[in-house]
């Protein structure tokens, strides 16, 4: 069985493009539409490998997410990487400072993407 | 301009309580002539008292209205009455009116002028839109022939291994090899491609986006239009103050397209992926 990758994103085309991506590409993909769905599978006892989150989302955005995360004991040091539409520095340096592992500007193509997740995740 | 009658002081336009007044004052003193006339007439015993009487009410019918409009005329009350006929017509020769009018002009053209700006930005969105939606669209067919292409070239390898000639073991052992090698590259090949279809979709949400920051900028612009007569009928305050909301949408919509903009590493600006 492969390894878990949440993603999270209010547009159910996102989730399902890149699950398809991911999924292609041998991972067991977990989704959620905003921080909130992330968080409670979360405290539900999932331990993906990587979270991929979206930035601008109802309920619970992106950054509000991570630093929820990194507040779990057992999620301190996962992998996040932010996808959003959102490129300027200001929003980049809010998700640096809550604890983002990288940032990708949306859209990424899919070699670009697995590229990023290749090197965040630990062989 | 409305003149009131004020304690018996007339000011400004004679209204309907100044001829009261002036029909009251003749009809008293018409009576109070007629009656000393005839108590004075009768006093002296005189048989005319009683045409007397009457020549001097009916002379006090005349003479007191045109002696209070002579009064008028004196103290001022009809020239002012012109007065404030003349700015009745034209109010805003008064210095105050002018200026409050010439706000509401400043202020409704500064809103007119901000509308258009704000049509100009999302029109120019709009094109954008068109323009990147082209290229997308392209962009995947161009991915769709190079799908077809390359099981193109899989077919064709697919096919010198064909079952037309005899084969020895060791042959056909080497072309399984061989073709379980040319599924392997079909299926990679294929992987990345639809990856990379799959990563075009996701403009649908870069696009849907967009559109909705410029609904949400137009849907703030509409509310604020629809402030627009009750602003009319206020002073220049309230025109200038709402030109400035409707500037604080545009700026706030400017922002926002910048906030998203495409990222331009090729000319300074940040990556489109960066790790921290």
């Amino acid at each position: 069985m492969g390894r878990t990758i949440l993603i999270v994103d209010d547009s159910s085309l996102m989730l399902w493009t890149v699950n398809s991506t991911l999924h292609m590409a041998g991972f067991v993909v977990e989704k959620a539409e905003d921080g909130v769905v992330a968080l409670n599978k979360l405290k539900g006892g999932l331990k993906p490998v990587l979270i991929i989150t979206d930035i601008n989302m109802p309920h619970m955005g992106g950054i509000e997410l991570i630093q929820n995360v990194r507040a779990m004991p057992g999620l301190r040091f996962i992998p996040i990487l932010a996808m959003t539409t959102e490129s300027q520095a200001e929003k980049r340096a809010e998700g640096k400072k809550a604890g983002v592992t990288g940032w990708l500007v949306k859209p990424v193509e899919a070699s670009q993407l697995l590229a990023v997740i290749k090197q965040v995740l630990p062989a | 301009m409305h003149i009131a009658c004020r304690s018996g002081v007339f000011c400004g336009r004679p209204d309907a309580g100044w001829w009261r007044f002036v029909g009251f004052a003749t009809l008293v003193s018409s009576v109070a002539f007629g009656a000393l006339g005839f108590l004075v007439l009768n006093g002296t015993h005189s048989p005319s008292a009683p045409v007397g009487a009457l020549a001097l009410g009916g002379g006090a019918l005349l003479v007191v209205p045109l002696a209070l409009l002579a009064a008028a005329f004196l103290t001022g009350t009809l020239r002012r009455e012109d007065e404030a006929d003349e700015g009745a017509e034209t109010p805003s020769r008064t210095p105050v009116n002018a200026v409050d009018t010439s706000g509401v002009v400043d202020g409704a053209t500064a809103l007119v002028n901000v509308h258009v700006r704000l049509d100009e930005v999302v029109d120019d969105q709009w094109k954008m839109v068109v323009r990147d939606t082209e290229a997308w669209a392209m962009a995947v067919v161009d991915l769709v022939n190079r799908l077809h292409e390359t099981s193109c070239v899989c077919m064709e390898k697919v096919a010198v291994l064909g079952p037309e000639r005899e084969r020895s073991h060791d042959e056909l052992v080497a072309e399984s090899a061989a073709l379980i090698e040319v599924v392997k590259g079909f299926h990679t090949a294929l992987v990345s491609d639809i990856g990379e279809i799959l990563s075009q979709i996701q403009y649908q949400d870069v696009v849907r986006q967009r559109m909705e920051r410029a609904s949400v900028a137009i849907a703030q612009r509409n509310k604020l239009l629809l402030e627009l007569p009750q602003s009319l009928q206020g002073d220049a305050e309230a025109m200038t103050g709402l030109a400035a909301r409707l500037t604080l949408v545009l700026d706030e919509y400017v922002a926002s397209e910048l906030r998203h903009a495409p990222c331009d590493e090729q000319h300074g600006g940040l990556p489109n992926i960066e790790l921290f």
